[in-house]
């Protein structure tokens, strides 16, 4: 199935570019994607600092937030839009 | 006493005299400082309904007890009083430089009180205060005339703070400037500061504090500096500052557009982080005892404002222009963020108060004709406010007032007087309970829910245990302000953080538990103060247009009895009454 991942913030840099469609296996969860995205030493320091996801980023799908900590195993489905941010802060 | 001065300056503008006056401990055992001393001053000081411009209303200046030690994030000094705009309780924070001249004059408080017979500026020089003829300053913008005191005081080192045509004129929501651009933003306190005849205040000081340990707060500032510098925030901050929001809000269709009728922009790309990095050259820069830099000092680079330079603009500007007013480039809302800050005043209700007066024009309720996007219109309007000329005159008085006497109450929108800012809180369901429960009005930096709410840590749309939540940022937030410590702080210093710091200064060694008992009696004596300035409960609650008219792709839309449970569930874990019962008290 075929998802799409947005970029923001120093993100950009590091995945060169705003955007990525990906085809991913039914089943893949927003943990697995994030390892598939990993695919370079930087972005993985980046994604999974210390061997774990970071905790800082920030994950819209569909428009609403996942939970970092306690909702990575969520299954993702066919045409998910996921924004990822490398933080929040401000206003 | 260890952390602070213990004593306070009543200045009494009418006859010139002022007064020292210690504080009793138990008053800093029972509030700590900054917030906490402010409004035990205020609810104990401040004479029953007394009207916000009349002279006898107070003006409190205030810096923490953390302020004046070398704490990281301990960089802001505080306003309080009754507003103008809202008729409540009144607040405002300010960075910068300035906090750190007010606090080594040797005072923990200003109390202002009364009005001069002709515009004056006041110098406090340590113990010494002069007040010296303001008539060249006045009608000078607020950015020129901090200009000319700062060449005036080059030789000393001085904090400087100001007023522009907005606060002269009284305008209700007119803001004081410190440090070119920093400000006391909300809630009108400026106007307060004019209608005493203030056009500046100078701050001149080499007092120190006794720190109860200086060796907590040295190791504190060492390790602080090492967890800091590694956090993924300072790195967001200092390359975007608060424009970062711009794309994450407007993600999740939350970034309030066309005066809350919409909830992003098609011209999201032009007005985002990455818009003001390319049309501009932006500088990071930081107030004292930062690493974080979130400070935008930026020179537009192209088109009609080439050459200008200001601080800004922030998260907040950036939506109440690029989003309510819709303007669809960087440059231009720079722009308006200049003409507001040399007016001098706040751009969160600016930009709500000119969209409202778009949105009246187009529902035939003003002749003054105005259209979304349409920038010198916009900034025509602002001048007017700011001189009160024309329709001016009426919006300088706040939406709330506005809408009233347009007959055009269906679109107020506002909490007991203070404008939003740009979080839609038919999304942002937390965010909205903080728009309602805050203590001076519609606020999004008492709670900061945005945050948890954003970040997963609990879904937008939940109620159940929401108000718990809202509740732990607001303690812990309480005592940011009650210590001053800045916002941008919040993922770094925690219980146990805010423990070290008042280990350091006052010496107690305070738990969580002791920290939420602060708080709480902080809320409650502002709670009362509210009540016994006329506020009724049912004002905790947010205009009728978020419950009657969905937005975003997702037509999200609140539910009364589920917002009425959220604002319920807060009154409990607060310890307020009901609003029946407050209401049967009163009667």
């Amino acid at each position: 199935m075929k998802v799409k991942v947005r970029f923001f913030g120093d993100l950009r840099r590091l995945f060169l570019g705003k955007e990525k469609d990906l085809t991913v296996d039914d089943g893949t969860t927003v943990r697995e994607l994030l390892g598939f995205l990993a695919d370079r030493p930087d972005r993985r320091i980046e994604l999974f600092p210390n061997g774990r996801v970071n905790t800082h980023l920030v994950i819209i799908r569909n428009g609403l937030p996942v939970n970092v900590k306690g909702e990575l195993d969520i299954l993702l489905r066919e045409g998910d839009v996921l924004s990822i941010f490398p933080y929040i802060g401000g206003g | 006493m260890k952390g602070v001065f213990g004593k306070i300056l009543n200045i009494n503008c009418s006859d010139k005299h002022c007064s020292e006056e210690p504080v009793p401990t138990s008053v800093y055992e029972k509030f700590l400082g900054g917030k906490g001393l402010a409004s035990y001053l205020l609810v104990n000081k401040n004479p029953v309904g007394v009207d916000p411009l009349s002279p006898a209303n107070k003006l409190i200046l205030a810096t923490g007890p953390a302020n004046g030690f070398k704490i990281w994030g301990a960089n802001r000094y505080a306003a309080f009083t009754k507003s103008p705009l809202t008729g409540i309780y009144s607040e405002a924070y300010s960075g910068g430089k300035a906090f750190l001249h007010i606090t080594k004059t040797g005072y923990d408080a200003f109390v202002l009180d009364g009005v001069f017979d002709e515009w004056t500026y006041i110098e406090v020089d340590n113990n010494s205060v002069s007040f010296k003829n303001a008539n060249f300053l006045v009608g000078k913008d607020s950015l020129d005339t901090e200009k000319i005191l700062k060449e005036k005081y080059k030789e000393q080192k001085a904090g400087i703070l100001t007023i522009g045509p907005a606060g002269e004129n009284l305008v209700k929501f007119a803001y004081i400037n410190n440090d070119f651009g920093r400000c006391l933003g909300r809630t009108g306190i400026g106007a307060v500061m004019g209608s005493k005849k203030i056009k500046a205040m100078v701050f001149i000081g080499d007092q120190e504090k006794q720190a109860a340990d200086s060796e907590v707060l040295k190791a504190f500032w060492k390790k602080q500096y090492e967890v800091g510098i590694a956090n993924p925030g300072s790195k967001a901050y200092k390359k975007l500052g608060t424009s970062m929001m711009v794309d994450i809000i407007s993600t999740v269709e939350a970034f309030p557009s066309r005066y809350w009728h919409q909830g992003t922009v098609p011209h999201i790309d032009k007005i985002n982080a990455d818009a003001l990095n390319k049309e501009c050259e932006v500088k990071s820069g930081a107030c004292t005892y930062c690493f974080i830099a979130c400070n935008r000092w930026t020179t537009v680079k192209s088109g009609r404002h080439k050459g200008m330079k200001l601080d800004g603009p922030e998260y907040e500007t950036i939506g109440a222009f690029g989003g309510l007013n819709m303007v669809k480039d960087i440059r231009e809302i720079a722009y308006l963020n200049d003409v507001c800050d040399r007016l001098g005043m706040d751009t969160i209700t600016a930009g709500n108060v000119t969209a409202f007066a778009i949105e009246a024009y187009k529902k035939g309720k003003t002749d003054y004709a105005i259209d979304y996007g349409d920038v010198d219109r916009i900034a025509e309007l602002l001048r007017m406010i700011a001189y009160r000329e024309g329709f001016g005159n009426l919006l300088a008085e706040g939406v709330r007032f506005a809408a009233k006497e347009l007959g055009f109450e269906e679109m107020s929108i506002q909490v007991k007087g203070l404008e939003p800012p740009s979080f839609d809180p038919r999304y942002l369901k937390g965010m909205g309970l903080g728009f309602a429960v805050s203590d001076r009005g519609a606020c999004h930096l008492r709670t900061t829910f945005y945050k948890p709410e954003l970040a997963g840590l609990i879904d937008p749309d939940k109620i159940e245990g929401k108000a718990a939540m809202l509740l732990e940022y607001e303690d812990r937030l309480t005592i940011y302000d009650s210590l001053i410590l800045c916002r941008f702080f919040r993922d770094l210093y925690f219980w146990e953080e805010l423990n070290r710091i008042v280990k350091g200064t006052f010496g107690y060694d305070l738990s969580e538990r002791d920290f939420k008992s602060i708080s709480r009696n902080i809320a409650l004596t502002i709670r009362e103060f509210n009540l016994r300035e006329g506020m009724k409960p049912e004002e905790d609650f947010l205009p009728g247009h978020f419950f009657k008219h969905p937005v975003g792709k997702n037509q999200r839309v609140l539910k009364e009895e589920e917002f009425a449970r959220l604002v319920r569930d807060y009154y409990e874990l607060r310890g307020y009454s009901s609003a029946v019962e407050d209401n049967e008290r009163n009667e």
